[in-house]
């Protein structure tokens, strides 16, 4: 912190009156909410002249124990003094995962982005900061510890889902163009989410079946528009009837349709993801199971628009927008697994490289053939 | 033998049961009945001839009294979550602290049987709207713990459950109108309507930050259940 202006704060009431105004002491390293207060009034404070105690910001710790050497005693003055806390304690994750947490704990001892507050003074310097400048955590300070719920609670497993709308924003961008500059593994190592995944998977299997109920039902408006030449007229008509009655059918009367097409997302997402784990973990590399279920999460995010973009009814524009997004997203798996890869298994990497890239053109194909098929 | 509502004259003629037979149970939670603001209903531990019931006792009463406490309190909920006026102002401070779980499975009955309804598989349809309300509303409310947020888990499934009443509504106006552009935009009134019910609560219990996440997936389910009932046949 650097405090600027005269030492102790420029009183612009001039020199305090002993004892007309006694300044509350707020201890903020307090664990409790007994020790923010204390129980029983500490009579006058130590020193209510400026200039006697502190030499400066760092001056002398605050003397009689009054909480303890381990406490800070936190002094809000009246001063007008250009005293504000430099730090900046925003999620900065996706610049400073890169730089690298070693050399920064040093620098952001005052995490809190507040400029300007009047008079927040700090009489020793605070034992023990996280260094929540470079942390991934979230907005009010280090990381919450999730481990301390049991394993069946809900909120131990909140660690995968400590993003927020800018970061999936983020990485939802960087499946879709991160192929030609891919940080994506670097960004999302230390935070991988599965929140993404989880409802990518979603929405697909959502977005694919109204999609194709959609298309289904404009071919049957344009056949009841313009019937097909038929052989006779009684059979025609009678073929048209059936024709019309099965196609403005609700699209989940395909029920196996649906099921299929869960099954396709979630067991492309983490039943391939857990094989392509246990693959690096044989040759120990180190990645965790989070991140491969994110990459591959977020890699199906192309398909979103892709789907809804194939309601055009030519076949070989629907044919070139699926083979694009399959090519994007593989190289994105491609270029993301390529360092990990490489580190874990040097003689192997090729080949698990082309198996992954592989495995998710027959993904791109199955689509295709199956779902976009309208 | 039941225990009678009147005075002396009649702890006479028969003898009071023991204390503590028809006494709640504490830590079940009842959603059948729920009293919130009456203490249980307890016996009078003397057996002596002033022993008197007191007046929220509730087990001999008629039934359609039963059913009509739980109607009024369906009613009420309906009105806080869905007419977005200041509430505070008629008396009740928090939406749905009493909560209940009756409306939201009405309203999904009425939901699934209305778009299920002159279907040639209906019961499939049926299963498929109950499944993922049922399933969506859990998953929902789990999302909104796992991003952070702090929220009662069954007021927020009530919640969700009441914001279906448009969507009822919708969907029986689907079902009787065949012109598509009034369907169309009854459904997107609708689905704007529980919107704007669910958006304020969902969003205000995650931190700052995540409220665009934690709000998509209920869009997601609204539109997939607009969607239902907008190609109804």
């Amino acid at each position: 912190m650097q405090g600027a202006g005269p030492q102790g704060g420029h009183n612009p009431f001039g020199p305090v009156v002993q004892g007309a105004y006694v300044p509350y002491n707020v201890n903020t390293t307090a664990q409790f909410a007994d020790e923010v207060v204390p129980a029983i009034s500490q009579g006058p404070p130590p020193s209510t002249s400026f200039s006697a105690n502190y030499q400066g910001a760092w001056g002398a710790p605050s003397p009689q124990g009054a909480y303890g050497p381990q406490h800070v005693a936190l002094q809000f003055t009246d001063t007008t003094a250009s005293q504000y806390v430099i730090g900046n304690i925003q999620r900065q994750e996706e610049r400073q995962n890169l730089v690298g947490l070693q050399g920064r704990s040093d620098d952001h001892v005052a995490t809190a982005s507040v400029p300007g507050v009047p008079g927040v003074h700090f009489s020793q310097p605070p034992p023990q900061v996280p260094t929540s400048g470079g942390d991934a955590g979230g907005n009010a300070g280090p990381k919450e510890d999730y481990t301390k719920y049991p394993f069946y609670n809900v909120r131990r497993y909140r660690e995968y889902f400590d993003v927020d709308t800018k970061d999936v924003l983020w990485r939802v961008g960087n499946s879709l163009i991160g192929v030609f500059r891919p940080n994506f593994m670097e960004v999302t190592m230390k935070n991988p989410d599965l929140y993404g995944p989880f409802w990518t998977a979603t929405t697909l299997i959502f977005v694919t079946a109204v999609v194709g109920n959609f298309v289904d039902y404009i071919q049957w408006r344009k056949d009841s528009r313009a019937p097909p030449p038929s052989p006779s007229p009684v059979v025609g008509r009678l073929l048209l009837s059936s024709d019309s009655e099965l196609a403005n059918k609700q699209w989940f009367t395909d029920y196996t349709k649906l099921a299929t097409s869960a099954a396709i997302f979630y067991g492309y997402i983490f039943v391939v993801g857990l094989i392509l784990f246990f693959f690096v973990k044989w040759f120990k590399g180190e990645l965790r199971l989070a991140n491969v279920f994110c990459i591959y999460g977020y890699c199906l995010t192309i398909y979103v628009p892709v789907s809804i973009a194939c309601v055009v009814p030519i076949d070989w524009v629907r044919w070139v927008l699926v083979m694009s997004a399959t090519a994007l997203s593989a190289g994105f798996l491609f270029m993301n697994f390529r360092a990990t890869i490489y580190s874990a298994a040097p003689a192997r990497a090729v080949l698990v490289l082309l198996l992954i890239v592989l495995a998710h053109i027959g993904l791109g194909l199955g689509l295709k053939l199956y779902f976009f098929q309208y | 033998m039941w225990p009678l509502r009147s005075g002396p004259s009649n702890a006479n003629v028969q003898p009071t049961p023991p204390p503590g037979l028809f006494q709640d149970v504490p830590g079940i939670p009842s959603t059948s009945t729920t009293m919130p603001q009456s203490p249980p209903p307890t016996i009078p531990t003397s057996t002596q001839a002033q022993s008197t019931i007191p007046e929220e006792y509730t087990l001999d009463e008629p039934v359609w009294k039963t059913i009509w406490r739980d109607i009024v309190t369906i009613a009420r909920n309906l009105r806080s979550v869905l007419i977005p006026v200041n509430w505070k102002f008629h008396g009740q401070a928090q939406a749905l602290r009493n909560w209940d779980l009756w409306g939201p499975l009405v309203f999904m009955l009425i939901l699934a049987i209305v778009l299920s309804i002159h279907e040639s598989n209906a019961s499939q349809v049926f299963a498929m709207v109950f499944a993922e309300v049922a399933l969506g509303a859990i998953i929902l409310t789990i999302n909104v713990i796992l991003l952070g947020g702090e929220l009662v888990f069954f007021q927020a499934i009530c919640l969700l459950g009441y914001c279906l009443f448009p969507l009822v509504v919708a969907a029986i106006i689907c079902a009787s109108v065949k012109i598509k552009w009034i369907r169309s935009l009854v459904t997107l009134g609708c689905l704007a309507w529980a919107s704007v019910a669910t958006i304020p609560f969902i969003g205000n219990a995650v931190p700052r930050g995540r409220k665009a996440l934690a709000v998509y997936p209920v869009m997601l389910m609204y539109v997939s259940l607009a969607w239902l009932a907008l190609v109804k046949s």
